[in-house]
């Protein structure tokens, strides 16, 4: 017996096989219908260089002689055997084809009847959300405090970082017009900043209440962490960039 | 001594297999029939033995066993470069493949095999003086990976309580199946294991396929060339059980370190320079050195990667940052298609990002199992279809876990948007 590697693909799969190489195309037609889903009568098999050139290259030969084995076909290692379904009742995507899936899903109620999951355990032990005190032993970075730069004031100038990418380059520069507990997100401290220029969200008013007046996208609002409050001038923006750096 | 005893079941087990201990012997200076090789500078070192058994006449035999239900794979290994390294005997195939099918890998043939593998378990444990725990390799898509490797994982919770059962599992590609009921073979067997499995370390065939191709300009990369690869991920995992390293991790502090709650075992394993930003939250993070790195460094990195925003702790449990160093650089595979490195590096990290695994595995098994497609194969194999519904729902829970385990981040930590 020798046993050659090749790869499989059909519409639904794509894999690494070993056969027998004395396989004939029937047996190998059985060997597929695990593999592919497909019923043997109504698998089309065809041999490939590689499995590189199946969507743009041309069959070596059509495996359609049921008693020929591969080794009469001379199918070489890791060439591609492609398995079309000719099935009339085959509909493409059957099986691939999330955008009418009906999912699957357990009711919070059934998950909470269930035992040894995340949440009996937490519940169980009171933690995490369940805790007395919340507790917060590998926190990273503190969550957002009350205390803030009292450099931040109103009327002071400030630099605003883009949010979570760090690599935005530099900021956007501003005057602090409000600093204080605020009815915005999760509420806690808010900084609002009168930006130079229209990157901002609004014109001073969030959520209904209007906590300054300046031009529309001018105003963003921010936590404290993300102000940094010095001499910012307004920029030159006929500068080119090299003088910006200086 | 902490042995350890490698099981490698199926063909992705096995070939991973073959991979695995081709680079051990070479990492510990044994030719491929177990003898050292004279002149090497392990012949001090008797870390290795913890994967190897020293025979009276000097050779050393791989505490490991290859399981197969078809015997073609393994004859490969029966004939090859490294047939006198292993012992006949830890070889075990049947007749009759499993057809991709859980259902004949865990009931019907393979209920045939699992009481010899059972009783060759048992001489390779009698074999060791302090016995660590087991790892199982294997694949979820293939019939013997999934049916039999559950079956097994089963049967050694049975009979070896308490020993630590580790496993390594090549998960199914997101783009492309294996195989038209790789999903459903992929959930009934995490669902069998589940509570049977300590920690799976998570191979991803299709990212691992991805740096062969890109990094490693390898068109159509075969087995070969991502088993080599994964070699090089079970080794860094493993090296610090055969050698005497710096910073030691054993089997046990993987599972305290990485665990924090039994369910959420799943670690994905990645390995340097192709380590991506992981999204999720994390639990926990095991980052494994190799060669020339001094501890000063590696703390560096980490106070570096702790203070990035992306990487948040679960604060329930004690899991983190965990850090191990050996000192033996990766070793060189010829013929392979890695170039020679000083050092190396393993991430193993329990993210929330892998239940958008299991949420993608779950929507193909409602796409097959909403129109009962090919049931009645695992029926015919004497599974009741209860067992589809009831692994579906431990998977819908076990989503449910990660999301559990996400609520009080996105509470304190998620970064706001403005306003």
């Amino acid at each position: 017996m020798t046993f050659i590697s090749v790869f499989v693909t059909s519409p639904d799969t794509h894999s690494e096989r070993k056969f027998d190489s004395s396989l004939t195309i029937n047996q190998l037609k059985d060997k597929l219908v695990p593999i592919t889903g497909i019923s043997p009568n109504y698998q089309v098999l065809s041999l490939y260089s590689s499995s590189d050139v199946v969507s743009s290259g041309k069959a070596i030969i059509n495996l359609s002689e049921d008693s020929k084995t591969l080794g009469d076909y001379g199918v070489q290692e890791w060439q591609c055997i492609k398995v079309d379904n000719i099935d009339p009742n085959y509909r493409p995507g059957e099986f691939t084809d999330e955008s009418n899936l009906e999912r699957f899903e357990l009711t919070n109620e059934e998950y909470e009847s269930r035992q040894d999951t995340v949440l009996s355990h937490l519940k169980a032990n009171k933690l995490g959300r369940f805790a007395d005190v919340p507790t917060n032993l590998n926190c990273p970075t503190p969550p957002p405090s009350i205390t803030y730069n009292p450099d931040i004031r109103p009327g002071a100038r400030c630099e605003v970082s883009h949010g979570n990418n760090e690599n935005s380059g530099s900021g956007r520069r501003g005057t602090i017009r409000f600093i204080g507990e605020a009815q915005i997100g999760k509420g806690g401290i808010w900084v609002g900043v009168e930006l130079d220029e229209p990157q901002g969200k609004g014109d001073g008013e969030v959520e209904g209440t209007r906590y300054f007046q300046c031009l529309p996208r001018h105003a963003t609002f921010v936590r404290p962490d993300k102000v940094v409050v010095g001499d910012f001038p307004e920029e030159d923006l006929m500068a080119s960039d090299d003088e910006d750096e200086i | 001594m902490r042995e350890v005893i490698s099981v490698h079941v199926g063909q992705a087990g096995v070939q991973i297999g073959n991979a695995c201990w081709e680079l051990y012997t070479l990492e510990h200076g044994l030719s491929p029939d177990g003898r050292l090789i004279e002149g090497s500078p392990h012949g001090g070192d008797d870390g290795f033995s913890t994967f190897f058994s020293e025979t009276g006449s000097g050779k050393h035999v791989p505490r490991s066993l290859y399981v197969d239900l078809e015997p073609n794979v393994v004859d490969e290994v029966r004939t090859g470069t490294y047939r006198s390294l292993f012992h006949p005997e830890t070889m075990i195939t049947g007749k009759e493949d499993a057809a991709n099918n859980y259902a004949r890998g865990h009931y019907t043939i393979g209920k045939e095999l699992v009481d010899n593998v059972l009783e060759q378990v048992r001489r390779l444990a009698d074999n060791c003086s302090g016995l660590q725990g087991f790892f199982v390799f294997h694949s979820f898509g293939g019939g013997t990976g999934s049916g039999f490797g559950a079956l097994l994982m089963e049967r050694l919770s049975t009979d070896y309580g308490k020993k630590s059962k580790l496993e390594f599992s090549v998960y199914p590609a997101p783009k492309m199946s294996t195989s038209v009921v790789e999903p459903y073979n992929s959930v009934l067997t995490t669902h069998t294991t589940l509570e049977h499995s300590d920690c799976s370390f998570m191979v991803d065939n299709e990212a691992i396929y991805d740096i062969c191709r890109r990094n490693l300009g390898i068109t159509s990369p075969s087995f070969t060339n991502l088993n080599r690869l994964i070699a090089q991920v079970v080794s860094s995992i493993t090296a610090s059980l055969r050698f005497d390293g710096s910073l030691n991790v054993d089997l046990n502090e993987f599972q305290t370190n990485l665990v924090p709650f039994p369910r959420i075992h799943f670690p994905l394993a990645t390995y340097a320079p192709v380590v991506s930003a992981e999204k999720g939250k994390y639990m926990a993070c095991c980052l494994l050195y190799r060669g020339d790195v001094v501890p000063k460094d590696v703390n560096a990195a980490v106070a570096n990667v702790r203070t990035k925003r992306t990487i948040q702790f679960v604060d329930w449990c004690p899991t983190g940052f965990k850090l191990g160093i050996c000192n033996e650089p990766p070793a060189l595979v010829p013929g392979g298609d890695l170039a020679k490195v000083s050092r190396s590096l393993c991430m193993l990290s329990n993210t929330t990002s892998i239940a958008t695994a299991w949420a993608r595995l779950d929507n193909k098994f409602d796409l097959l199992y909403s129109k009962r497609a090919f049931v009645h194969w695992y029926v015919g194999e004497g599974m009741e279809e209860g067992e589809f519904s009831e692994a579906r729902e431990d998977l819908a829970a076990l989503e449910k876990d990660y999301e559990e385990v996400g609520i009080d981040s996105v509470d304190a930590e998620e970064e706001e948007g403005e306003y």
